[in-house]
């Protein structure tokens, strides 16, 4: 009988299709939808139509089987389980354009009809516990007529077997976790049995189990869907589906009859939650959603907590498994929407309107529990009639709540109140939705950090196949532009502190030969640390490249810090090291051998007088003589550029003296000394060359010879330049923030990287060179 | 006058933090919490209290006696003035905006007293937190009248004075105590190892005084006399805070509560009078001190050192020595360290000499495993939490370290290097005396071992991953080091999770607990170390 259905509603179905496609001007999607409401709605009655024999129905397959095989049995158990799967992936398809519904739909759904078709008698009589006709067995049968015609519709246009194989590795991830959270309650007990007999409450060891598996479900969808962060739609339609097949497992002993019952409503918190997620994924209702963020979300916590069946049960158990699902789903669900953003952050007034979404539900429950009682002293819902809450918090809650009782009859229906205790209750609620607030603010600065490091680290990978992009197969160790070797080259290098909203220094570039001394002049605060933080490698540059004798000091870092020595505008020294011993833990780091290293210390010491107090501690050390010991560090191995900020300051004057012999002696052994300072006297006596910054750009560089020519005092040139207010008036604002986060090489290689494979291939090998060097 | 407001607001904001006072939103966040932190605290001390008295322990008519409070009012003035004397020593003459102020075109006068007057709001402020809490805690238990709570503020905050005031008077003496520990800091060391070596054989006595069989409910009686009699003996011998705390708290006479009696306005008037008579010797001794001391350098005695020769090492063993070094020099950190290593296994020694006097059931067999776990913990931990300060305490030093040609983790990690001897060295000392203390086999002890190890290593790792991100301004004499307090909760967390986790899964029956514990731990700390290294390795650059 239920094969004539069938056959009449396949004949039907496609004259259906073309007369509405017709109907409504060949738009092939809306026709679709139609359909796939169409299936919704021939589902939904088939499943409130089956009534409570379902369960026993199915479940008894495994020992009591009423077909003539035990295939037979396996194939219904089965098929009634894949048929919940296939058919929401039906329905959802025409609202979402990716490739996977369909490609799900030309196989898996193809397939599943396929063996309902073959298999439809003995699931119907599962289902009805007859061969005749039902309105189940015929909604059943329209059912599998449609989703037949639907796969074969897509198989058809959708280039039939042929699925790309990065599609098919996407559905194949995808299928365990669809088959498993379609699962219907009674089918893990028809699979496996009744394991385990251990209790699930009271946290014993399968009430762990389930309590675990909620957090690995909830951590392990959010790492999975993460990947598609940007792809918000994607993202719904993974939700929705979760949520609808949870509605479907949480519905499973529902039938009409139960509808009609009133006491039987799905009122409890969490039961409210299975119906809220769906719709909010389904539609934009931003304060049903922030009910459930902060309402449902604590309530399900806590009855997972402590949970309200029979403990007697087992692990397995349809009860069991679906109150798990309920309230795993009203835990993690919520939580999955807020953290993939779906609906964005709670504010303020998302928690306001969620606190009265909550007044209004518990004034309903408040109202509708002490109305119903009148019927069915078993109604409870959200616990608050009952003494089931009051009974686990002790005998001073059962006080609270039997000591204060308000109760009148109207029209001879009796209401009664626990106006203390229901209040306290009320309040207590809100009070941990304040504190689900908190946690939330927590959970998203968490995230937010977690992102923004993964975006840095992102970037910095990048930044390093591009070094390998733009200069072949070249290992990372070797100078990274031929060019720069010998010189100290600061190019277009921009940098802004944080959020702030000018540059430090904007639009830098500086060049200095081997052999040169070069003065870094400007007034205070104009980005003279700024920029030689930058050089050094203290301050990554907002834009720009720095390279040190060719080695880029952000992309080759290691190598391009050995390139120099740095001492900076304030002695930063280990206190509580003597002299010996900090020059030779710098020594040690830069891997100076031990002749090398003696022949430098003891002529330092000697130049700089510092012989007598080497061996003391340095916090005995007077302000000049941490100085001599910060540039006896970055002089002992002998570095190609010797970088000063500032150095000369706290000196006496024979150790400023010898400083600038030093200098010029390192120059003129054709290495480079870069050094800031404000005394313009020494400036002119020593540098080669000289650069002025002012409000974060450099506005002027000359060779001091030039100015000699002129018969220019360096003096009268600095404050020139310095007090034009022509030149250099303001510092450079920055336009947008993004423009300050901006790191060119990212932007530029990124998808030139992403088309070339061979490029990551060529970065591991210069990393195990690096190694095998090392 | 002005300049003094100036001079005190200056100081006040530096030493308490008022930055919530920018937008309403936050003024009403911190009203809330710290009303909440008010409320947490009364209700903690009410529960004890309360049970206290349910239980009869101080009173066989089910109530607190007043001797009880003033034993606990009497701990505390003795905590505040010690760290009243220490934190005033440090606040006026070791406070480095002392060369900054002195040059300010200010009264001399101003300066010392806006310097007093900080520090007792300060004072104030803790007592807010803390004492308030409990003693409000103790009127609601007694049901004391509602005058009580207006009452008690208003009269400690007057009291406050007292141990500020006495606190500056001694800070003066003990400034030159630690100058001269400062100048010799073996004799420091010495005396820290006399104290220790006098407290472990106290508590090696103790230990010998323990009875073989402790049987709590037999000897209750005992117990509850003994309890009483020291009560008794503390109200004769310590009149003096007998009568403050009724003074405070007043007195029952029958059932009811009377808070004002005869002695109260005496009582006042010698705490006035000792006000004044405070303030007095502070403008005659300490003050004039402290405008002499406060512009003096401090001084170090270069000495003359030893000549070495330099040393070659491998950059990372150099770090790792160096840093030793570092630490070894600093008597703080080694003092402790050594006070750690000693006092942890002792105290392990005393707790299971005390659980095997007792006749347990396996309860109480597994609460005594947990405790052990829970004090071998706190202890470990405790001794790591100066890690959160570990980078940002070199300052500037530890900036300049970017310059260096070697990998991040390999320039953060020898830091770590004498916490992670350090507290496997006390792991190991007392895990070992808590192990033959207990009838655990070999292959759980073994486990036990390592379980305790690897949360201790987490919370070194976790601690130096605080420092690290949020490396602290040292020039800040801000006395609240938020890396320290959250190196703190980590240390409770830490040990109570554990605590708790092993008393559930010994409860639980479902064996493999030390297992279960053991791959915990291991996962906890590989968690923590991956987070290290990858927060290391984005964000080194640009912290």
């Amino acid at each position: 009988m239920n094969y004539i259905f069938f056959g009449v509603f396949l004949l039907l179905i496609p004259i259906l299709f073309f007369s509405l496609r017709k109907f409504i001007n060949k738009k092939l999607n809306l026709t679709l939808k139609i359909f796939s409401i169409f299936l919704a709605v021939c589902f939904f009655i088939r499943y409130f139509a089956t009534d409570y024999s379902l369960l026993e129905n199915v479940v008894a397959l495994s020992y009591q089987n009423p077909f003539s095989t035990s295939f037979e049995c396996f194939m219904v158990t089965m098929l009634v389980w894949l048929t919940i799967a296939s058919t929401i992936i039906l329905c959802m398809l025409p609202f979402f354009k990716y490739k996977i519904l369909r490609n799900y739909a030309k196989t898996f759904c193809l397939v599943v009809s396929i063996l309902d078709i073959a298999f439809l008698s003995q699931i119907v009589y599962s289902y009805t516990g007859t061969y005749e006709i039902s309105l189940c067995g015929a909604f059943f049968a329209i059912e599998v007529a449609v989703s037949f015609l639907y796969s074969v519709y897509i198989f058809a246009t959708e280039n039939f077997f042929k699925i790309p194989k990065k599609e098919l590795i996407e559905m194949l991830i995808a299928l365990p976790i669809i088959l498993i959270l379609s699962v219907p309650p009674f089918v893990p007990q028809a699979l496996f049995g009744n394991f385990g007999s251990g209790g699930t409450k009271d946290l014993s060891f399968f009430h762990r189990i389930y309590l675990y598996l909620t957090f690995i479900f909830l951590i392990g969808m959010y790492f999975l869907l993460k990947r598609k962060l940007k792809d918000k739609e994607y993202i719904r339609m993974a939700l929705l589906y979760i949520s609808l097949v949870g509605l479907v497992s949480y519905c499973y002993d529902y039938d009409f009859a139960r509808f009609l019952e009133p006491t039987r409503w799905p009122l409890h918190l969490c039961n409210t939650a299975m119906f809220i997620t769906p719709i909010c994924l389904m539609f934009k209702l931003d304060k049903l959603f922030y009910f459930t963020l902060f309402i449902n979300v604590l309530g399900a916590f806590l009855a997972m907590l402590v949970p309200n069946y029979a403990d007697e049960s087992g692990f397995f158990t349809p009860t069991i498994v679906r109150f798990w699902t309920n309230h795993s789903l009203a835990f993690s669900m919520p939580a999955l929407i807020i953290l993939l953003g779906i609906y964005e952050r709670p504010k303020l007034k998302h928690f306001k309107y969620s606190m009265v979404g909550f007044l209004i539900y518990f004034l309903l429950v408040l109202f509708i529990n002490a109305w119903f009682t009148n019927y069915d002293v078993d109604v409870d819902f959200f616990f608050i009639n009952s003494d089931f809450i009051a009974d686990k918090l002790g005998l001073w809650a059962e006080n609270l709540r039997t000591d204060y009782v308000w109760s009148f009859t109207i029209g001879g229906l009796t209401f009664t109140f626990y106006p203390l205790y229901q209040f306290l209750f009320f309040l207590v609620y809100v009070l941990l939705g304040l504190g689900m607030w908190f946690i939330y603010v927590f959970i998203f600065q968490f995230q937010d950090f977690y992102f923004k490091l993964e975006e840095k680290n992102r970037k910095y990978k990048l930044d390093a196949q591009a070094l390998c992009v733009k200069y072949g197969v070249k290992g990372v160790y070797e100078a990274m532009n031929k060019d720069s070797i010998d010189k100290l080259v600061v190019k277009d290098v921009c940098k802004c502190y944080g959020n702030n909203k000018y540059y430090s220094a904007y639009d830098v570039n500086l060049e200095v030969e081997t052999g040169e001394i070069f003065g870094f002049l400007g007034p205070n605060g104009a980005g003279k640390s700024t920029i030689i933080k930058c050089i050094v490698g203290i301050q990554p540059p907002t834009k720009g490249s720095i390279e040190i004798n060719g080695y880029d000091i952000e992309r080759q870092p290691l190598y391009a810090k050995e390139q120099f020595g740095f001492v900076p505008d304030h002695y930063a020294l280990y206190e509580n090291l003597t002299g010996r011993e900090f020059i030779n833990y710098i020594a040690d780091l830069y891997g100076v051998d031990k002749k090398s290293r003696d022949e430098r210390i003891s002529k330092y010491i000697k130049i700089l007088a510092l012989e007598d107090a080497f061996d003391n501690k340095i916090k005995t050390y007077s302000h000049g003589m941490k100085q001599k010991v910060a540039i006896i560090s970055a002089l002992v191995h002998n570095p190609k550029v010797w970088i000063l900020d500032e150095p000369l300051t706290g000196l006496d004057p024979n150790s400023i003296f010898q400083v600038k012999e030093c200098m010029k002696e390192h120059a003129q052994n054709g290495n480079i000394v870069f050094f800031s300072s404000h005394i313009i006297d020494i400036v002119e006596k020593l540098c080669d060359r000289i650069a002025i910054i002012k409000k974060g750009r450099i506005v002027a560089s000359t060779k001091l010879e030039d100015l000699k020519e002129q018969n220019l005092s360096l003096e009268q040139y600095y404050l020139d330049i310095i007090n034009d207010n022509n030149i250099g008036t303001h510092a450079m604002r920055v336009e947008t923030k993004k423009e300050a986060e901006e790191v060119p090489a990212s932007k530029f290689f990124e998808k030139k990287l992403k088309k070339n494979s061979i490029v990551k291939e060529n970065y591991k090998i210069n990393e195990l060179e690096i190694r095998k060097k090392k | 006058m002005n300049k003094f407001k100036t001079l005190f607001l200056m100081q006040v904001k530096e030493k308490i933090d008022f930055s919530f006072l920018k937008s309403k939103k936050q003024i009403t966040f911190k009203v809330i919490f710290s009303i909440l932190g008010f409320a947490v605290i009364t209700a903690l001390a009410y529960v004890v209290l309360y049970l206290c008295q349910i239980l009869n322990l101080f009173s066989a008519i089910n109530h607190i006696p007043i001797s009880v409070m003033s034993v606990i009012f009497f701990i505390m003035f003795v905590l505040n003035l010690l760290t009243c004397t220490v934190g005033l020593s440090k606040t006026l003459y070791y406070s480095k905006d002392n060369q900054i102020l002195i040059t300010y075109p200010v009264n001399a006068n101003a300066l010392f007293l806006s310097k007093m007057l900080v520090y007792y709001i300060y004072e104030v402020k803790k007592n807010f937190s803390f004492i308030i809490p409990v003693f409000f805690a103790y009127g609601l238990v007694s049901s004391l009248p509602f005058l009580y709570f207006i009452w008690f503020p208003i009269m400690i905050t007057i009291f406050t004075l007292i141990p500020v005031l006495l606190g500056a008077l001694l800070s003066f003496p003990i400034y030159f105590v630690l100058r001269f520990f400062n100048r010799f800091p073996v004799i420091k060391v010495i005396l820290v190892m006399l104290i220790l070596a006098g407290v472990i054989a106290l508590v090696v006595l103790a230990i010998n005084a323990i009875p073989e069989d402790i049987n709590l409910i037999r000897s209750w009686s005992i117990v509850s006399q003994a309890i009483r009699d020291f009560l008794e003996f503390f109200s004769e011998k310590f009149f003096i805070f007998y009568a403050i705390t009724i003074f405070l708290c007043g007195r029952f006479e029958g059932m009811t509560s009377v808070l004002f009696t005869e002695y109260s306005y005496i009582v006042l008037l010698i705490m006035l009078a000792t006000i004044l008579v405070l303030v007095g010797l502070n403008y005659l001794i300490s003050r004039p001190l402290y405008l002499k001391m406060a512009s003096k350098q401090f001084e170090f005695d270069a000495g003359k050192g030893i000549k070495h020769t330099n040393v070659v090492r491998k950059g990372f063993l150099s770090s790792c020595v160096y840093e030793t070094r570092k630490a070894l020099r600093d008597t703080n950190i080694f003092s402790t360290t050594l006070a750690t290593i000693i006092i942890a296994p002792i105290s392990i020694l005393l707790l299971n000499t005390i659980y095997a006097a007792i006749n347990t059931r396996m309860m109480g067999d597994y609460l005594a495993i947990s405790f052990n776990i829970l004090i071998i913990l706190l202890f470990a931990l405790a001794h790591n939490i100066n890690v959160s300060n570990i980078y940002s305490k070199d300052g500037e030093a530890n900036i300049l370290n970017k310059t260096k040609p070697c990998r991040p983790i390999a320039l953060l990690l020898p830091y770590l290097f004498y916490n992670f001897v350090s507290s496997t060295l006390i792991v190991v000392a007392s895990t070992s005396v808590f192990l033959v203390n207990t009838t655990l086999d070999v292959g759980s002890s073994i486990l036990v071992f390592f379980i305790i190890q690897f949360l201790v290593y987490t919370h070194l790792i976790w601690s130096a991953e605080i420092d690290f991100l949020h490396p602290r301004n040292i020039k800040s004499q801000s006395n609240i080091n938020q890396n320290e307090v959250k190196s703190i909760l980590l240390t409770f967390a830490i040990s109570l999770i554990a605590f708790g986790l092993t008393l559930f899964f010994l409860i639980d029956g479902m064996g493999g607990v030390w297992l279960k514990l053991f791959f915990v731990a291991l996962a906890f700390l590989a968690i923590r170390c991956w987070l290290f290294q990858y927060k290391v390795r984005v964000l080194f650059k640009e912290i």
